[in-house]
Order: C-alpha cells, then sequence, then structure tokens
C-alpha cells in the first residue's frame, strides 16, 4: 500500500467486518488472516482490529447460530478460525509495545469454555503493554489462585459467559479475594448492567475489553483482608437450602419431570434415545437457570434464559409453548421451597406474556 | 487402614482341595486393589493350588489399576504354575481385557456367554443424523 | 462567708459525723458556699499543702475540685433536711501523679463534703486493658492479612504497611539476601507500601545483620538514628528520625528476614512493652513470610519437574493439522497419567509420529512413568516406521519385575501425500483412533494390540487409513468416554455418544474438533468428577494452501 491509513473509520470497519465474516463462514482460515494481516499492514491499529472487527463478528457468529442460520459445526470452526487469527495478528511487526509495569491474570472460570472474550482483553492490555498471564478457558479455581500466590498478579481479570457458572464465579471471586488480589468481573455471566458482579462482590466490573482496560489502568483497590468476609455473607438468603436442594437433585427432578411429561403426551412415547436425550438435556438447562435464581436470588435470570430459549425453538420451528408444562411439573415438585415456587411462577408469568404477544401456537414438548 | 463403614472392596475367599476361590465384590481401583492383591498372594502361598478363581459376578468397577492388580495375580500365578480363571466377568471387564488384549490370559470357566459382544458392539457405520440439544449459554445482548 | 458562731454550733452538732471522716482513710475536705474550706482531714492535709480551714478552695485546691465547689454551691440543689440523698456529680482529676475521683455529698447549711478517692491504679489499669484490647485486635487482623498470601512480595508489603500503620511511624521489612541483592519493603503509616532491590551490607545498619541471622533484637535506645544508611528511609518519610528499632521476623527455624521499625523526633522512644509487642506481630509476620517463602520453593521445584510432563502445544507439521486438548483429573495437578506427543518427520516426505496414551494409577508415580514413557518413545523415533518393533522395545524399556504397572496407546504415523493425509495406526491395549468422514460418517480405526509395560511379549496390529482434505482422526483416552454424568446425573458418555458428537464435526478444523469434544464431555461430566481426558486430532488441512498461520511460526500470507 502506497499511502497508509492512519485512522479507521466506521466505514471501514464494516467493511473488514463483511470480509472477517464471508471468510470465517465460509471456514477460510487462510482468507480470515489475509484480512486482518492486511488491514494491520494498512495503518489500521491492532486494537481497532481486535475490538471492533474481531470481536463483533464473533459476536455475529452467537446470534445467527441462535436464529438457525448457522450450524454449530460453523460455530466452531469459528471461534478455532479466531483463534488462529488472533495469534497471527499478535505476531505481527505493528503490534510491538513498550511494557509498563503491573501484571494482570485473565482467566475463565472453571468449566466456561467460551475463552474469545478473555482472550481478547488478554491480547488488548499485551498491546497496552501490561504484562499479562491469559490462563485460557476453564480455570479450576485451585490452579487460579496457585498461579496468583506464584505471580504476585495485582489484578484478576475473570471471564463468564455462562450464567449457569456464577456460583462458580462466586467461589473464584472469594478466593482471589481472600489471598488478597482484587477481581475485575467481565462477560455476558454477569449480566448486562453487571448486577451479578456486584451482588457476588467483584471489585470492579465491565461491560466491554476498553472499559476493562480503563478501569485496570486507573487502579482497582485491594479487596481489605482484616476483615476475613465469607461467599455466604454476600448472600445471606442461601441459608435456606433451596439451592443447595435443588442444585444436588437435579438428575432426580430431570427425571421426574420427564417422567410426568411422558404422562402427558403420549407422543413422547415415540421418541427415540436421543430425542430423549435431548429433551433431557433441555430440561436440565432449565433446572440449572432455576438454580442460579435461587443462588442470585434474582426474579429475572430463569424468564431472560426462557425468553432466549423460546426464541431458539421458534427458529428452529419448535413450538415455545413446550416450555410451560416443564415449568409446572417443577412447580409441583418443588411445592414446598417459597423460593422455588416464587421464581418458577415468575417465569411462568413472563413467558406467556412473550407468547402471547408474539403468537406463538401451541404444541408438544421438544 | 481404617475401616470404612461400606467396604469398598469385599474379597470372600473359599478355599477347596486343589481349588482356590476368591469372590470380589465392589470396586477393584486405585485404593482397594492393594486388598486383592494381598489376599490372593496369601492363598497363593497358603494353599499352593493348582487353580485360581477370581469370581468376578458382584464387580462393579475395574479402573487402571484393577488391570494392574489382575497383571501382578497373573504373573504370580504363572510363576508357580497355577492356572488362573476370571469366573463371570461382567460385560464392561470383558472389555476392558479386549481393549487392553490381556483377554487370552485369563481362562473362562462360566457365564462366559457374549465373550466378543462388547466390541461387536461399537458399530463403525454411519453416525446417526445429529439432533440439536440446545447448548446452555446465555442470551447475549 | 458563714458567721464563725453558726459554724462553730454546727461543728458541735456534727461532731460524731467529723470523727468518723476525720479518722477516714480517703482525703475528706469541706467547704461552704463562699468557697471557703471549713475542715480537712489528715488525709487531705497530707494530699495538699495549704489545705487549711480558712482558705480560699480556688487558692489551695487543684482548680478541677475548685471549679467543681463553685459549681455545687451555685447549681446544686440544697437539701431541706441533712439526711437527703445529695445529687451532685462526682468529678475526676489529677492531684500530683495521681488520679483521683471526687463525690460530693451535702453538709450542713450549704457545705459540701468532698471525699477525694485514689483510682490512679484503676486508671493505668484501663488504659493497659485498652491498650491490649487494641493490640489483640490488630494481631487479630494482621494475621488475618499476612496468612491471606502465599506470595513473598505481597507479604513483604503487607508486614511494611501493617507495622507503620501500627507500630511506628514508617517501617523497613528486609529479606535475607539473594545474590547480592537484599529485597526491601517499605512502608509510611497511611501510605502504600513499595518494593526495592538493595545492593548494601547490611552490617551497616546496627542490629541489621544479627536480626537477619535470628539473634535476639538489639534494644532501641542503643540505636542511634544517625547512622542509618539512606536506602533505609522509605519516601514520602519527612523530617528526621527520633527513634528506631530492629526485630528479627522469626521463620521456620531460619530468620525470615528483619523488621526495622522507624518513629520521628518528634515521638516518645519505643517503650520496653512496644518492643515486645513488635516481636509478637513480628512472630506472625515472620511465620507468613517463612510459609509464602517455603511455597515458592515449593512450587518452583514443582514447576521445573513438571515442565518436561505437561503436554505440548500442537501446531501445524508438514501440511498435516494436529491439535491436542488436556484436562487432568485433580483440579490440584496439572499433569497425570495421560499424554501425548507429536514428534515431526525430519522433511515433509518422512512421517511425523504422533503417540497418545494412559498410564496406570495417578498422581506422582503416573506422572513419572508417563515422563519414562515419553522418552523412550522419542529416543525410539528412528524406527518410527516399525510400530510393531517401537512397541516391544518400550514393552522391554517398561517391564519391571516389581510391579505390574503398564500404559495403553496408540502410535500414529502421519504422512502428507498430495491433498490427502495416509495414517498408519497401531493400538497398544488402548480404544481405536475415530475417523470422522466429510460426509459425517464416523469409523474406528481396525487396530488392537497388547498393553505395554506388564507382559514378557506384546502384540500389535496395525491399520492404513487416508483422510481426504477436511477428514479428521481422533486419539483419545478412556477418560473421555468414562465421564460420568449427564442430564440424568449418572450415565457414562461412552463410545456411541463419542462417536455421535464426533459425527456432528465433521468437516471441523482440528483444533475444532478437539474443542467441541473436550465442551461435550465437560458438559457432560457437570460439577462431577473425572479422570484424565487427552486428545488429538489429526486432520487433513480443507485447502491446499500451506498456511503460515499456524499460531507458531511468526509468518506472512502471501496471496
Amino acid at each position: 500500500m502506497n499511502t497508509p491509513v492512519m485512522t479507521t473509520g466506521t466505514d471501514d470497519c464494516e467493511a473488514l467486518r463483511d470480509q472477517l465474516w464471508a471468510a470465517v463462514t465460509d471456514r477460510d482460515e487462510h482468507a480470515a488472516a489475509g484480512v486482518v494481516l492486511a488491514a494491520l499492514d494498512a495503518g489500521t491499529d491492532a486494537e481497532t482490529v481486535l475490538l471492533d472487527v474481531i470481536a463483533p463478528v464473533q459476536a455475529k457468529v452467537g446470534t445467527e447460530w441462535a436464529a438457525n442460520r448457522l450450524t454449530v459445526a460453523q460455530e466452531h470452526a469459528a471461534s478455532a478460525i479466531a483463534e488462529r487469527v488472533i495469534a497471527a495478528l499478535a505476531r505481527h511487526p505493528s503490534t510491538r509495545r513498550v511494557p509498563r509495569p503491573g501484571r494482570i491474570t485473565v482467566a475463565c472460570v472453571d468449566k466456561e469454555w467460551h475463552v474469545l472474550p478473555a482472550r481478547l482483553l488478554a491480547e488488548v492490555l499485551t498491546l497496552r503493554g501490561w504484562g499479562v498471564d491469559f490462563l485460557g478457558a476453564q480455570v479450576p479455581t485451585p490452579h487460579l489462585i496457585a498461579h496468583l500466590h506464584t505471580s504476585g498478579a495485582e489484578t484478576v481479570a475473570l471471564s463468564s459467559s455462562l450464567c449457569t457458572r456464577l456460583p462458580t464465579a462466586h467461589a473464584a471471586i472469594t478466593a482471589c479475594q481472600a489471598v488478597g488480589v482484587p477481581v475485575l468481573a467481565g462477560g455476558a455471566a454477569f449480566g448486562p448492567d453487571g448486577r451479578y458482579a456486584r451482588l457476588l462482590g467483584a471489585n470492579a466490573w465491565a461491560p466491554d475489553a476498553r472499559t476493562a482496560v480503563r478501569l485496570l489502568a486507573d487502579g482497582i483497590p485491594a479487596p481489605d483482608l482484616a476483615i476475613g468476609r465469607t461467599q455466604v455473607d454476600d448472600l445471606p438468603h442461601l441459608a435456606d437450602q433451596e439451592y443447595t436442594y435443588v442444585a444436588r437433585s437435579q438428575g432426580q427432578l430431570v427425571r421426574e419431570v420427564l417422567t410426568q411429561l411422558e404422562q402427558r403426551f403420549p407422543a413422547m412415547n415415540a421418541y427415540t434415545s436421543q430425542q430423549r436425550e435431548h429433551t433431557a438435556e433441555d430440561i436440565a438447562h432449565i433446572v440449572d437457570h432455576l438454580a442460579v435464581g435461587l443462588y442470585t436470588d434474582d426474579d429475572d435470570l430463569l424468564p431472560t434464559f426462557l425468553d432466549w430459549t423460546a426464541g431458539i425453538l421458534t427458529a428452529r420451528s419448535v413450538p415455545a409453548r413446550s416450555i410451560l408444562p416443564v415449568l409446572d411439573v417443577l412447580a409441583a415438585e418443588l411445592q414446598d421451597f417459597p423460593r422455588s415456587v416464587r421464581l418458577l411462577d415468575h417465569a411462568r408469568l413472563a413467558l406467556d406474556a412473550t407468547l402471547a404477544s408474539a403468537g406463538h401456537n401451541s404444541g408438544a414438548p421438544a | 487402614m481404617t475401616a470404612l463403614p461400606h467396604p469398598l472392596i469385599t474379597v470372600a475367599v473359599e478355599a477347596g482341595p486343589r481349588t482356590v476361590r476368591l469372590r470380589i465384590g465392589g470396586d477393584l481401583d486405585y485404593d482397594t486393589s492393594g486388598e486383592l492383591a494381598a489376599k490372593a498372594e496369601a492363598c497363593l502361598g497358603a494353599h499352593g493350588p493348582d487353580d485360581l478363581h477370581l469370581d468376578c459376578a458382584d464387580l462393579r468397577v475395574c479402573d487402571s489399576m484393577g488391570v494392574s492388580t489382575l497383571l501382578l495375580i497373573h504373573r504370580s500365578c504363572a510363576a508357580r504354575g497355577v492356572r488362573l480363571h476370571l469366573d463371570a466377568p461382567p460385560p464392561f471387564l470383558e472389555r476392558i481385557l479386549a481393549v487392553t488384549g490381556i483377554r487370552h490370559l485369563f481362562e473362562t470357566t462360566a457365564a462366559d456367554e457374549q465373550p466378543e459382544q462388547a466390541h461387536a458392539d461399537e458399530g463403525s457405520g454411519p453416525a446417526a443424523p445429529a439432533m440439536y440439544g440446545l447448548p446452555p449459554r446465555t442470551p447475549s445482548g | 462567708m458563714a458567721p464563725p458562731k453558726e459554724s462553730s454550733t454546727t461543728i458541735i452538732h456534727e461532731q460524731p459525723a467529723s470523727g468518723a471522716w476525720v479518722a477516714a482513710p480517703y482525703p475528706v475536705v469541706v467547704a461552704d458556699g463562699s468557697g471557703t474550706v471549713v475542715e480537712v482531714n489528715a488525709a487531705a492535709a497530707f494530699l495538699m499543702d495549704g489545705v487549711v480551714p480558712g482558705a480560699g478552695m480556688t487558692d489551695v485546691a487543684p482548680s478541677w475540685l475548685a471549679e467543681a465547689h463553685a459549681d455545687a454551691v451555685v447549681g446544686g440543689a440544697v437539701p431541706r433536711s441533712p439526711g437527703e440523698a445529695g445529687v451532685l456529680p462526682s468529678v475526676r482529676g489529677h492531684i500530683g501523679d495521681h488520679s483521683f475521683e471526687a463525690h460530693p455529698s451535702w453538709g450542713r447549711d450549704g457545705q459540701v463534703v468532698w471525699w477525694l478517692v485514689d483510682d490512679t491504679g484503676q486508671r493505668l489499669a484501663e488504659a493497659a486493658l485498652s491498650t491490649e484490647r487494641e493490640r489483640a485486635t490488630f494481631l487479630a487482623e494482621a494475621s488475618n492479612v499476612l496468612m491471606a498470601s502465599l506470595n513473598t512480595e505481597r507479604c513483604m508489603l503487607a508486614t511494611a504497611r501493617l507495622a507503620a500503620r501500627y507500630l511506628a511511624d514508617a517501617a523497613v521489612v528486609v529479606a535475607p539476601a539473594s545474590g547480592r541483592t537484599m529485597p526491601v519493603a517499605h512502608a509510611v503509616a497511611g501510605q502504600e507500601a513499595t518494593r526495592a532491590l538493595v545492593a548494601d551490607d547490611p552490617s551497616l545498619v546496627p542490629g541489621l545483620s544479627e536480626a537477619l541471622q535470628g539473634f535476639p533484637p538489639v534494644p532501641s535506645r542503643w540505636i542511634d538514628p544517625v547512622t542509618l544508611p539512606g536506602w533505609m528511609l522509605p519516601e514520602g518519610f519527612t523530617g528526621p528520625i527520633g527513634s528506631v528499632a530492629v526485630t528479627p521476623l522469626p521463620g521456620h527455624g531460619v530468620p525470615a528476614g528483619a523488621l526495622i521499625l522507624l518513629r520521628s523526633n518528634g515521638r516518645a522512644e519505643f517503650s520496653e512493652s512496644e518492643e515486645l509487642f513488635a516481636r509478637q506481630f513480628a512472630a506472625r509476620a515472620g511465620a507468613a513470610l517463612s510459609a509464602a517463602r517455603l511455597y515458592a520453593e515449593q512450587s518452583d521445584i514443582t514447576r521445573t519437574l513438571m515442565r518436561d510432563l505437561l503436554p505440548p502445544d500442537l501446531h501445524r507439521v508438514n501440511g498435516v493439522e494436529f491439535a491436542g486438548g488436556y484436562q487432568p483429573a485433580g483440579a490440584r495437578e496439572p499433569v497425570g497419567g495421560d499424554f501425548y506427543d507429536v514428534h515431526p518427520g525430519g522433511t515433509e516426505s518422512e512421517p511425523s509420529l504422533v503417540v497418545l496414551g494412559d498410564v496406570c494409577g495417578k498422581g506422582l508415580d503416573a506422572a513419572v512413568l508417563t515422563g519414562k514413557i515419553r522418552n523412550t518413545v522419542q529416543a525410539l523415533t528412528p524406527m518410527a516406521d516399525d510400530h510393531q518393533k517401537m512397541l516391544r522395545l518400550l514393552n522391554g524399556a517398561l517391564l519391571n519385575s516389581h510391579h505390574t504397572r503398564f500404559a495403553t496407546l496408540v502410535l500414529a504415523s502421519v504422512l502428507r501425500t498430495e491433498s490427502q493425509v495416509r495414517l498408519r495406526l497401531t493400538s497398544a491395549g488402548h480404544p481405536a483412533p475415530l475417523v470422522v468422514r466429510n460426509d459425517g460418517r464416523v469409523e474406528e480405526a481396525a487396530t488392537h494390540g497388547t498393553l505395554v509395560g506388564a507382559l514378557p511379549h506384546v502384540e500389535a496390529r496395525s491399520v492404513e487409513v487416508h483422510l481426504q482434505p477436511g477428514e479428521t482422526c481422533l486419539l483419545y483416552t478412556d477418560g473421555v468416554t468414562e465421564a460420568r454424568g449427564g442430564p440424568l446425573g449418572n450415565e457414562l458418555f461412552g463410545e456411541e455418544r463419542l462417536a455421535r458428537a464426533l459425527s456432528g464435526c465433521a468437516g471441523l478444523p482440528g483444533a475444532a474438533v478437539v474443542e467441541r469434544i473436550q465442551m461435550l464431555a465437560s458438559q457432560w461430566l457437570r460439577d462431577g468428577r473425572h479422570d484424565d481426558m487427552a486428545l488429538v486430532a489429526i486432520t487433513a488441512p480443507r485447502t491446499t494452501h500451506l498456511s503460515a498461520v499456524n499460531g507458531h511460526t511468526r509468518g506472512r500470507y502471501t496471496a
């Protein structure tokens, strides 16, 4: 290129996003890397490429999957390609930066495999000159703590996308704080307004990588160790043991719901074992979200998940009404648990409203 | 070792003329395999049998240390000229023996109705078309 | 002043009572409404010079008592009869070095009788108790803070910060030298602690080298602040130093460092009790520091030992895509009994050798055996084309008369020919590799053989498999298929589910196949325990490009 472009406008980013999207959906890793490296050669800032090109394309992969316009396979291929592209970007000569003092540990909570948001933050911090220890996806809390003891990181940036991982995230947050290291929470699991980050006592929350970088640069104060806080101190409602019960008897609850659905809907008897298993998995997800609703004592968590699920089912021509009997059976099974009943009632009302407004048809369970 | 209220493994010894039978019940794994090895060794030393039968009808779990222990008992039997029998191996054990290629080391005398059955099961034909189950995620946006 | 006559009448009238307090062990002073001393007992006369009948309270009594008397006669309600209980407030004050409580009561004719009770001992005890309480609270807090971190730097900073806040105006923690430099943490009360490395002779600071060697502390009065070297003064500490205390930080058997407390000129020197308290704090800080140091040493050793045991990062080699994934069983153990390696062929026409396996047992024993197998296979790579021979030699190397610990493994020789990838696969007692075709069919490679390391003879049957572009061969350990969980809680993941999952991965890059299978197994497990899980995907690339974007070489793609 003869005239290096020093700044990249919105239009340029949009063009790059379209090119990258085409390469990613075509599963062409080579073309995808070409798009990114050419943009860097042309003078586009690496941080802009990461946050305004790669990140939105990955977000689009998720929404397109939800709308049934991408297969699971394409989705996995896209994230594998994104990984390679980011690795290529990090090695581009234009991304060398002057180191600054300060060390940050970036990790996903245990059983969290959505690694890309954390990876993007780690890359941006590296670009800004921070020392970054990127521990990757699915970091067991003991590994994270052992790492903090040896590395002496000043802050942990903890990522979680699945809200079913919130109890695990809570354990990780309190464990980091117990060794004197503050936690910046990020990722969809913590809610669009960061409410679950606050609830679980995170020292800071960022809705996106740019905010995270700014907060880290401002400095996040270390937790006060002298107090000796524990997990239950944040969530006194856990004392009623409802969360513990529902989480522990998850398999049993799923089996019970499945049995009762089969009695109500004879068509289910014709299900193949795989269809049965998928139905069981869908029920298990609802129970998981109920459990996390109990953990956070949040009325909106289960309805938000069901609303999203309804959209997924509708996109795949499965009637969303099939969720309703699951809620009914669960409410009957858990009738002795006041908070569970409250959350399920709330979820049912919300789902009824959604279905009424969308004019969904009634039908058999998925 | 501390006695547990419910033992993880039970090994009952029935010593007859020229034949010793060990009935194994429960889990043969990292934590318990030492117990079986010790009992088997003691029986071989004390009774000097021609045949050692390991009755596996009530065996529920066998991990790699369990397999290692079966091999150790086999080695000990071979050194003494004792025939080692595995009686009534459950299908999961049959499968482990088949995959690890050590099935031939053990004589089978009873309840061995479907020798290679487990192996035949793992079809390599076209897999059923993938259904979708909803992967758990958090709604984005 | 009251008329003397009336006064003398009173004295006669009150004689029995007066006699009682004349002999009382407590000092008693009686003064009238005009502030004139009327009577004094011997104890009071001994205590206060000049307090004699006829003298003015304001002239002879301590001011606090004189003021209290004036308040009493002006504001106090004079009782109608002598027996009525007074409602006058008690007051407190000092006479000389002693502290007194003065209890007033009404006498006759508006006179006030002051009983003085010496409470000096009680006051001192109260002050001591409150100091003790503060110290206990501080030590509890300090323990919370100090025991939280096993990071030595963090521990040193916390020690300096706590000491500066509570024990002195500024504090310095000096750790024993590593090499030529001593790690040092500085703190000024109310500010963040900072760290530094100092190359200086500790013996230049009086008491420091003794403290670093664990000798008893040098009393602070022996240390002249003028002799302190400049590095000792924290940044932000203004004004000359008045007093210095050097306390050793006792570790587990060896000194963990020294704590130096600094006070500015205006403040009192360290008292004996303060130095004793500093030692109590130092004992806790020293224990925390040496625990942190021990942990750091242990984890250094572990890291060194584990470095070679961790599975390698895989990437594209000679036109073939390799991807690996490993999840150890224990959350606390980074290594276990599963392993894999890719030994690249020397040239593009020589096959690369992949080995994936599982040794029996767990923990360090298994990790050590794993290391032995990986090293042996590495040494045997020159004969990589003859799997049977490799397995015989490996078996011989592992055989041991003491135990029957064994390994199961799969060998794969991988060669790119044109756009295809040719594989030779041999299982030694290991679950056979699976191949996913582009149309979603999943095939099990027809290879089987004997486990290695426990039997004198081993046999194995190899099989040749060809991959078209986009197809993948997956090597896995049984931790994947033995994963127990699922929506109903207690089912095995099993071969069938694995094959089905793999069928859904048709055409994916190898890394995505590994990620998807790991994700499904992890979802299946929920929060349950699992065995080690290892996966290697061998994939024929979909495009014919020899990609430079493999995350390993710093390459540029030219179109």
